[in-house]
């Protein structure tokens, strides 16, 4: 057990630690390095977990695969965000690091919940950090969006308490894929439960927080909030909405899957909502922040998913997709810091010609939004491929073709900026060596992944089969 | 033999792409040898060996599954003449990555000429945008911001679609079996085909349909073709259109005729008319250029048509039972008009660059009496000209005949409608050769340089090619031969 627990209470420690090291160095060089090397550690032990599996079950926590996996994912963007901030230079710093850490560690303990008040603390506590997260670099336009961002998680926060409310009296238990004894009452706290998880997720009708914040923090803060924080809640939402359970149980007694077809129409809102609104963006941040919101409406599509064969392939599906999400969705924010650590706006027009300026930062850049519109041989393909593969084998084929024709909206808008980088330029460009650093090793990442995983998947699902 | 030869047969030009990148200065020496040992290479791996796949269906049904058929062998040997010629043409001034878009471009070409795994045909089908694009991108003319989105747009949506209808193959051949398999053997036999719903196999064949229509191009889908050769410099439209259309008819060929037991003879109709609409409206577009690269990129539309007349009369002939050999001569020649026009089309594009290279101007009513100040060039161009319009003895003729020829016993009549075409075809070429290398010289021209050797050494070449292959067509025939009894035996 401690072995699992070991990453996050690295974390936690260094989070203290860091406030610690800035009474004594008033550098931020040392922040840094020691915030570095914190998470770098509990990358170091969740890799040896990933190596050494072995599946446990307690009470609250399952120490399963995908929780590991999503684990190595948060700290993998964690790591990447820190190398990106090292430029800021804010007064009291050490609060940026301390949060960032602090709410890692939250969301591995979250990745790992197994019961609904484990979930609910875990969750909140990474939340709480984030707020104050997106109020870097505390102008005007960020602060509206922490206060927006605080607002409204309250209120999903509000939601999902009701939704755990709901879920005890009808199965009068807080574990998940437990039986109910009122069907009524059942489905009220699930609808309940996905209107909070999908205000964090920004599924279609609660998305409008997301795109103010994501604009409004300083881009390394709107990488972490977009990938960490969202795909936090993705687990969360896997955990309880295809554990067996709780999929006999929906299947077996209705005969009839609202929950599946709730998020049917869910994910085609939000993948569409989310391509047509970004292909009218000026902005290259808002676009991203726009596409972010048809992304979770491809995450979202794995809840849809029936039938045990199928959702064993649709969880191996979303963690590769999970995984491209992170590198393409992560690196993209993150290039924008480099316009924006110059004071610059990020609309089109303020990229253009970058490409003459600084090929290799372009070129990476634009393999990270091919790989957002899903173009071969990057793992966005991939991640996509797999995903409508377990569509179609649960019967939804015309679900998977309105996903591949969003995905075919999306390449208008990623196409453009890349349009934009390679015309003339108009102004200079300055060099921020850590983010070129971060964007060229996730563009990397993105083509080798891409090429390697359906040598995996196959694995993949061996290694997993299924969750608790 | 096991597929790794041809494994590395692809890898090669990749690899010549990331060499040709660190060449500087001598990259055009460097590229145009390697462009020519790939022609060496190509040589030897002829279309009868059987090869074995490289790993099972094992990976949700992505299989790396080569093969040379008697179909993609011409094409990939045209892939590396042209690319080659392509090279030679080339100023040597301009950046090295040019030659590496170039060398990548052949990479995915061939990769689409070779696969045999959908999954597999769709990657390199979409990689062959990324060089393009930029290739537009990077030395277009000036309106390549909206020419490079237009291409991609258009080709994006096809391919998408070309993805759904790949997906619901994939479907089906998960419902009958309970495994994924995308080999186009497999899952594009009558077996599984059979099986799909009528509204399943309506979308499948409109998804390969619209993807292989608009790149080939044919009519209502032919708009980004026009913009894309003309915007790009010289030696990317000599790539563009003598390659990149070859994909759709490609596609044609070798996936969309697989439907040709399953279809009624509606969409024979609607390709018929697609394919006369093709011929004769780019034949009067042409004739309306006052462009003489315009010219040429619509004289490219109407040749394609010969490939979806081509087509179309395979799918008309065979619900009416009539003696399938006419069918066949006309399928041999839809096949080998990809061939003849890729040599062909290089030719045009070449001159017509050499004359905006030495007199600074396309348009046809600025030029004139050219013949006098460049006679190597005049040569050159009434050559092609020629064999662009069908003169009997060159490569276009061959094929042109045997469309009409074949087309004549099934669409009556109708094959009336081509020869007035073809007519058109032959005034606007003679009209535009009239215009720019005859008459009175026009003298604010000024005193104007002749092709330079890097110009007219690789255009003459091509152009014996032509002939030769005109007179001699039985090497490249006799496949498309063999491939027509191959789509006979399905």
């Amino acid at each position: 057990m401690i072995q699992y627990l070991l990453p996050s209470i690295v974390l936690y420690i260094f989070s203290f630690l860091t406030i610690g090291v800035s009474l004594i160095s008033k550098n931020n060089r040392g922040l840094f390095a020691t915030s570095i090397v914190g998470s770098v550690i509990s990358f170091l032990i969740l890799m040896y977990n990933l190596i050494n599996f072995k599946f446990e079950q307690y009470s609250i926590f399952y120490f399963d695969f995908p929780g590991t996996i999503f684990a190595i994912l948060f700290v993998f963007i964690l790591i990447f965000v820190i190398i990106a901030t090292f430029n800021f230079n804010y007064n009291r710093q050490e609060l940026l690091y301390s949060l960032l850490l602090f709410s890692t560690g939250s969301m591995i303990l979250a990745a790992y919940s197994g019961n609904l008040i484990a979930i609910f603390v875990t969750f909140e506590a990474a939340s709480l950090a984030t707020y104050a997260l997106a109020s870097y670099p505390k102008n005007a336009k960020s602060l509206e969006a922490s206060l927006k961002f605080f607002v409204i998680g309250a209120l999903s926060s509000a939601f999902i308490i009701l939704g755990i409310s709901y879920y005890y009296i009808s199965t009068s238990s807080f574990n998940i894929g437990a039986s109910y004894s009122n069907l009524q009452l059942f489905i009220l706290s699930l609808v309940l439960m996905i209107v909070g998880f999908g205000f964090k997720l920004s599924l279609f009708p609660f998305h409008s927080w997301a795109i103010d914040t994501y604009n409004g923090s300083r881009a390394p803060i709107s990488a972490f909030l977009s990938t960490a924080s969202k795909l936090m809640a993705l687990i969360v939402m896997i955990r309880i909405f295809l554990s067996t359970n709780f999929q006999s149980l929906m299947v077996g007694s209705t005969g009839y899957n609202y929950v599946q077809i709730f998020f049917i129409i869910i994910s085609i809102l939000t993948m569409t909502y989310g391509n047509v609104t970004a292909l009218a963006q000026k902005d290259v941040k808002r676009m991203l922040a726009y596409s972010s919101v048809a992304n979770a409406g491809y995450l979202a599509l794995v809840f849809t998913v029936t039938g045990q064969v199928a959702i064993t392939l649709a969880l191996s599906s979303i963690l590769i997709f999970s995984m491209a999400y992170i590198l393409m969705k992560g690196g993209a924010f993150i290039s924008m810091e480099n316009l924006e650590s110059k004071g610059k706006e990020t609309t089109l027009d303020d990229i253009s010609g970058i490409a003459r300026k600084r090929p290799l930062f372009a070129v990476s850049f634009a393999i990270l939004l091919f790989s957002l519109a899903g173009i071969p041989p990057t793992i966005g393909f991939m991640g996509k491929y797999f995903l409508f593969l377990s569509l179609i084998e649960s019967n939804l084929w015309w679900l998977a073709i309105i996903a591949v024709l969003n995905s075919a909206i999306s390449v208008y808008y990623y196409f453009r900026v890349v349009l934009y980088m390679w015309k003339e330029p108009k102004s200079q460009f300055s060099t921020n060596r850590n983010v070129d650093f971060v964007v060229l090793t996730f563009a990397v990442v993105v083509i080798i992944l891409g090429i390697l995983t359906p040598m995996f998947i196959g694995n993949l699902n061996t290694v997993w089969g299924g969750l608790p | 033999m096991p597929s790794e030869y041809l494994l590395l047969l692809l890898l090669i030009p990749l690899l010549f792409s990331i060499i040709s990148l660190f060449t500087g200065k001598y990259s055009k020496i460097v590229s145009s040898v390697l462009a020519g040992l790939f022609i060496i290479i190509v040589l030897p791996f002829l279309p009868n060996i059987n090869y074995s796949i490289l790993n099972p269906a094992k990976y949700f049904g992505i299989s790396i599954f080569l093969d040379i058929s008697y179909l993609s062998y011409p094409l990939v040997l045209l892939t590396s003449i042209v690319i080659f010629f392509a090279i030679l043409y080339q100023d040597g001034k301009i950046e090295s990555s040019y030659f590496s878009y170039l060398f990548f471009l052949e990479f995915s070409l061939i990769g689409v000429f070779i696969s045999q795994n959908l999954i597999l045909f769709y990657i390199f089908w979409e990689l062959v945008l990324i060089p393009s694009y930029f290739m537009i991108l990077r030395w277009g003319g000036p309106k390549k911001d909206y020419t490079a989105l237009k291409f991609l747009i258009y080709t994006h949506v096809g391919s998408v679609l070309m993805l759904v209808s790949i997906f619901i193959l994939g479907y089906n051949y998960y419902a009958m079996t309970g495994s994924f398999n995308f080999n186009i053997s497999t899952v594009l036999s009558n077996q599984y085909i059979g099986n799909l719903s009528s509204l399943l196999l309506f979308i499948v064949m409109m998804g390969f349909f619209l993807a292989f229509f608009i790149k080939l191009p044919t009519f209502p889908f032919h708009t980004w073709a026009p913009d894309v050769y003309v915007e790009s410099p010289t030696t990317s439209s000599m790539v563009f259109s003598g390659l990149l259309s070859k994909m759709g008819a490609f596609g044609l060929f070798s996936i969309f005729v697989r439907f040709l037991p399953f279809s009624g003879s509606e969409l024979g109709y609607l390709l018929l008319a697609l394919a006369l609409i093709s011929i004769v409206y780019a034949a009067f577009a042409a004739l309306a250029q006052k462009d003489l690269k315009r010219l040429i990129a619509y004289s490219s539309i109407g040749h394609m048509g010969f490939i979806t007349l081509a087509i179309s009369v395979l799918f008309l002939a065979s619900p009416l039972g009539l003696p399938s050999s006419d069918a066949y001569l006309a399928l041999e020649g839809g096949m080998f008009m990809m061939f003849a026009h890729g040599l062909i089309v290089p030719i045009l594009f070449g001159s017509v660059g050499s004359i905006e290279r030495s007199t600074g101007t396309r348009a046809i009513r600025d030029l004139g009496g050219l013949t006098k100040m460049m006679p190597n060039l005049a040569f050159v161009m009434v050559g092609g000209f020629l064999a662009s319009l069908g003169l009997p003895g060159m490569a276009g003729f061959i094929a042109e005949f045997s469309v009409i020829v074949g087309s004549w016993n099934i669409i009556s009549y109708l094959a009336f409608i081509v020869v007035f075409g073809l007519v058109v075809v032959a005034s606007y070429h003679i009209w535009a050769l009239q215009r720019t290398l005859f008459g009175p010289y026009n003298n604010y021209l000024g005193n104007i340089k002749d092709m330079l050797p890097r110009e007219f050494w690789p255009l003459i070449i091509l152009l014996i090619l032509v002939i030769i292959v005109g007179i001699y067509p039985t090497p490249i025939y006799s496949m498309f031969v063999h491939y027509a009894q191959l789509i006979g035996g399905m």
